[in-house]
């Protein structure tokens, strides 16, 4: 369990000495909740994981693309696993559960709003800027059908009616069931966007 | 204590502990002691050859010590035990052996036997036998011993002081030795040692504790028990174990009522020596570690095969630093667990 940004940056400067040590090769990850709202300073809470929704590959002519899983996966686990055991860490601490979302796209132009930090020499990492995390946090929230953790997070992000509106229009390509699309409007009434569940 | 003070210290109380053991076997030049254990001559020099390249006496006393009382050792037990070793070790073990072969000419065949390929044929890199207690390598001598040479370890020729006494069987600690004039060298006397330290045993357990194959331990257990001296009886579901008098045992190999003398204490050196031998390396392996988190990392890498060794060895151990213990605080939790341990080890 990560007590705020302090712990999870100790950690995943961790992670890269291990893949420096593995001569892993520079890895990049596109990391979302709790992990990145902590480092990028929207909330002070405790997390238990580093989320990842997707790794940072490169073509031979350097282009970058988004990959569900990286190629260096082997290395990327052996690493992970070593730091899980030194710092006493849940399993599956590093974790690629929010990936599927790549399979229906990501929100547009996500790569231009990410933070970047670099740890060591061996990772960097792009953190989900605040208005992308409105668009996973409103799909996680309307997921779980209850107040939880990122209904929480999504709350002290304060989204306007308009980010509310493209979250909302953007979660609705990762589930376009009618009855996701009655379950996100009534959520939306319950947390005061009405306007925003008659115009989508 | 800084990695560099900690090694050092490791190395010092590791050379201590093996100048007392050698001492009480009868090489000359160390202060003399009786151990409550029984001594293992076999894993007691695997691990001496490794260790005393940062102590060039050590090593051409334990050589002495081999010239005068290599009888007793049990090569196919020794070779069972250097199979488990690296390749180094397995070479300088072939080393030692090819120059025992010479020395202790009325032993020849034996050591032979252990002297298997040389540095020719294997085109091992040639390599300083000694290093300096910084793991420097000494300089390169005039003379080379040709023994040493040819299975790649250089050192200067020499000549054994021939200051060794005869091992005392009488000693406590050396009842394997005394076991080993009755029954011969092999698994009886081992099989009888191991009964006359543990409560009894499973021919599985045994073999396990005594570096001998389990065929050749039933095999052993079976004749004994037709002796009517060591006795069987059923554990659990149809598991024979067997196990003897420790008390008439005891008396008639210690000469003593047993009220007035202990029987001498069980360590599984084999497993213990490895564990030992497991810090060396990763003391050597984080000395070139720069980042405070690796060197603990790798440490308590180590930790989970050298703990599962210690704790098979039968020492009475002080707590394994835990998993909650934080990366920054690891590296000193370890440094005082081997500390504590190399205190239990002088405490026995």
């Amino acid at each position: 369990m990560f007590k705020g940004k302090i712990d999870i940056e100790a950690v995943l400067m961790a992670l890269s000495e291990q893949l420096d040590a593995e001569r892993a090769g520079r890895i990049e990850m596109v990391v979302c909740g709790g992990a990145a709202l902590n480092i990028i300073g929207y909330v002070q809470r405790t997390t238990k994981d580093v989320d990842v929704v997707a790794f940072v590959e490169r073509n031979r002519d350097g282009t970058a693309f988004l990959a569900k899983e990286s190629p260096l996966n082997p290395a990327i686990m052996a690493a992970a696993k070593r730091v899980q055991r030194d710092f006493n860490l849940p399993e599956n601490w590093l974790n690629t559960g929010p990936a599927s979302v790549l399979d229906f796209g990501l929100p547009e132009g996500l790569m231009k709003r990410v933070e970047t930090r670099t740890y060591g020499r061996s990772l960097i990492i792009h953190f989900l800027s605040r208005y992308d995390q409105i668009h996973f946090k409103l799909f996680a929230a309307v997921d779980r059908g209850r107040p939880d953790v990122h209904f929480d997070d999504l709350m002290i992000l304060r989204p306007t009616a308009q980010e509310t509106e493209d979250a909302a229009r953007w979660t609705i390509t990762q589930d376009p069931s009618d009855t996701y699309k009655k379950v996100l409007k009534d959520f939306l009434e319950k947390i005061g966007y009405k306007n925003v569940a008659e115009r989508i | 204590m800084s990695q560099k003070e900690f090694k050092h210290f490791f190395l010092e109380n590791i050379l201590n502990f093996l100048w007392r053991q050698w001492s009480s076997l009868g090489v000359a030049g160390g202060a003399r002691s009786e151990d409550e254990w029984v001594i293992d001559p076999e894993a007691l020099l695997l691990f001496s050859i490794e260790m005393s390249r940062y102590e060039p006496r050590l090593f051409d006393e334990v050589l002495d010590w081999m010239v005068v009382n290599g009888k007793w050792i049990d090569i196919q037990r020794l070779r069972g035990i250097v199979k488990s070793k690296n390749e180094k070790t397995r070479h300088l073990m072939s080393a030692v052996a090819h120059f025992l072969s010479h020395e202790a000419k009325s032993y020849r065949r034996k050591w032979q036997a252990l002297a298997r390929s040389k540095s020719s044929d294997l085109r091992v890199k040639e390599e300083m036998l000694f290093n300096t207690r910084e793991g420097e390598p000494f300089p390169k001598p005039g003379e080379i011993s040709e023994p040493f040479r040819e299975y790649g370890f250089l050192r200067g020729s020499f000549s054994l002081r021939k200051m060794s006494r005869p091992v005392s069987v009488a000693a406590r600690s050396n009842m394997r030795f005394s076991l080993r004039a009755l029954f011969g060298i092999g698994s009886r006397s081992e099989c009888i040692l191991y009964l006359l330290t543990h409560e009894a045993g499973h021919p599985s357990e045994v073999a396990d504790a005594i570096g001998i194959s389990l065929r050749a331990v039933q095999d052993a257990l079976i004749e004994l028990a037709e002796s009517g001296l060591v006795l069987t009886r059923i554990k659990g579901k149809r598991k024979i174990e067997y196990w003897l008098s420790q008390k008439r045992w005891g008396e008639f190999l210690l000469g003593a009522n047993l009220d007035d003398q202990k029987l001498p204490v069980w360590l599984d050196w084999i497993s213990l020596f490895s564990a030992l031998n497991n810090v060396w390396d990763v003391l050597n392996e984080v000395e070139q570690v720069i980042s405070d988190y690796l060197r603990s990392s790798k440490l308590r890498e180590a930790m989970e095969t050298i703990s599962l060794e210690f704790s098979k060895s039968g020492l009475d151990l002080p707590a394994v630093p835990g998993k909650k213990i934080s990366p920054d605080k690891y590296e000193e939790e370890f440094q005082n667990f081997i500390t504590r341990l190399l205190r239990t080890e002088r405490e026995e």
